[in-house]
């Protein structure tokens, strides 16, 4: 195939991941890297690369209008992005020493087992009988935002220290993979905190930027980020995280939900068959 | 605190309450960072890539095939303040394009940045310890210390 046209499709590709990555506080890492490596033969290393400049041009893209929409809890995510860089700088030193193969298995394993939670909790619009811990009153974590169908939603926090451990493992994945690893921090703020979903999509998407950026550092100077993947990467994700970002208040919880489900099992099967050695 | 008793009036709200103006402040200044710094970097990036285009295949450093994406490939790239800077002199497209992401991944950075400015203004003294400490390790690990 021609440089150009790999160019285009990868443009087309990030506008698609934007999109997505948006919707469900995800960095749009888990539809480039495949895309790159099974899609295109991409040496993964590369196409990690790219997905930290995806991840960053979600978050940074779709949390402008989601911050000033009062979708995202800053003070949420300030005290989650603690143990996320700690993670983060944890993974990406021992990433290197790592096998792709291996990668590939732990990425898909991550996926899917986050699936399950979510299908549990599907009917559920806005978390019910929440009570702030300890932590939530002390550090002032409760929230509201505002949703089309229910107006303004009050939210309280719990189970804050699980959700704390939770952000270090993902901060952990992200910095080995590369991935902002979204999936894991909406688990953590949905399923530990017990966050609206919304909430949970749109504080990730907060998050993951700043993770992504904590090792981002270390692909660049290596090599990783490449001019010709990470350009067209960059742009299409820009433009497809703007136009998400406008279809998340619009959007009912539950649809948040299936999407978010649906992208988990297609990608986490393609990991897994990449780990082991099925598909080349 | 629960949620619920939070409809006391506007003087009895906590600082956690989106209607409090710091809060709202804070949610402004923190969309506007990452507007602006989106656009540049934008803007930037697709300047690096129209020149790429116009100088073609005998750019210096363009990509000559897709072999040399995959695995085992030979070509490592050097990437350093110097080759940036000596790519910029001589106008090269791949210089151009370097900056414009460095500009994205500072974003968040800058962001972080702000925030605490933020926190120390409202006198939160957690939140600006807890943001502190997060910059501090984004910084190191952005400038590859860690």
């Amino acid at each position: 195939m021609s440089i150009e046209l790999f160019v285009v499709v990868m443009f087309l590709s990030a506008i698609g991941a934007g999109m997505l990555g948006s919707l469900v506080g995800l960095g749009g890492g888990i539809l480039i890297v495949p895309i790159l490596t099974i899609g295109f033969g991409v040496d993964i290393h590369l196409a990690i690369g790219a997905s930290i400049i995806s991840v960053i041009a979600t978050s940074s893209g779709a949390a402008a209008a989601f911050v000033r929409d009062h979708m995202t809890n800053i003070r949420v995510a300030m005290l989650l992005e603690l143990a996320t860089s700690f993670g983060a700088v944890s993974g990406a030193i021992i990433a290197a020493w790592l096998n792709p193969k291996l990668l590939f298995f732990l990425f898909g394993g991550i996926l899917l087992f986050s699936v399950f939670p979510m299908i549990k909790k599907l009917g559920e619009e806005i978390p019910r009988g929440v009570v702030n811990d300890e932590w939530a009153d002390k550090l002032r974590l409760d929230s509201y935002y505002p949703d089309r169908k229910h107006g303004v939603v009050h939210y309280n926090v719990t189970r804050v220290p699980l959700g704390f451990v939770m952000m270090y493992v993902a901060g952990v994945v992200s910095g080995l993979l590369g991935i902002g690893s979204g999936a894991l921090k909406v688990l953590a703020m949905d399923t530990a905190m017990r966050l609206p979903i919304k909430v949970s999509s749109a504080t990730s998407n907060f998050m993951i930027g700043v993770t992504a950026a904590a090792s981002s550092g270390i692909y660049f100077w290596r090599g990783d980020i490449v001019p010709e993947i990470a350009a067209p990467v960059a742009l299409g994700v820009l433009a497809g995280a703007t136009l998400g970002a406008r279809l998340l208040v619009r959007f009912r919880s539950e649809t948040i939900r299936r999407i978010f489900i649906v992208v988990l099992v297609i990608v986490a099967v393609q990991m897994f068959l990449k780990g082991l050695g099925v598909v080349a | 605190m629960s949620q619920q008793s939070v409809t006391s009036g506007p003087s009895a709200a906590p600082l956690g309450d989106p209607e409090a103006p710091e809060t709202r402040s804070m949610e402004l200044w923190v969309s506007y960072t990452l507007r602006i710094g989106v656009s540049i970097a934008a803007i930037v990036i697709l300047a690096g890539v129209i020149l790429y285009v116009i100088q073609g295949s005998s750019g210096a450093g363009h990509l000559q095939s897709m072999d040399d994406l995959k695995p085992g490939r030979d070509n490592t790239i050097d990437v350093s303040w110097t080759s940036i800077r000596d790519g910029l002199k001589d106008f090269q497209a791949i210089a151009i394009i370097q900056v414009g992401l460095l500009i994205l991944l500072l974003t968040p950075v800058t962001r972080v940045a702000l925030t605490l400015l933020l926190f120390l203004r409202d006198r939160d003294r957690i939140f600006a310890v807890i943001t502190a400490v997060v910059l501090t390790i984004l910084l190191l690990g952005f400038f590859g210390i860690v």
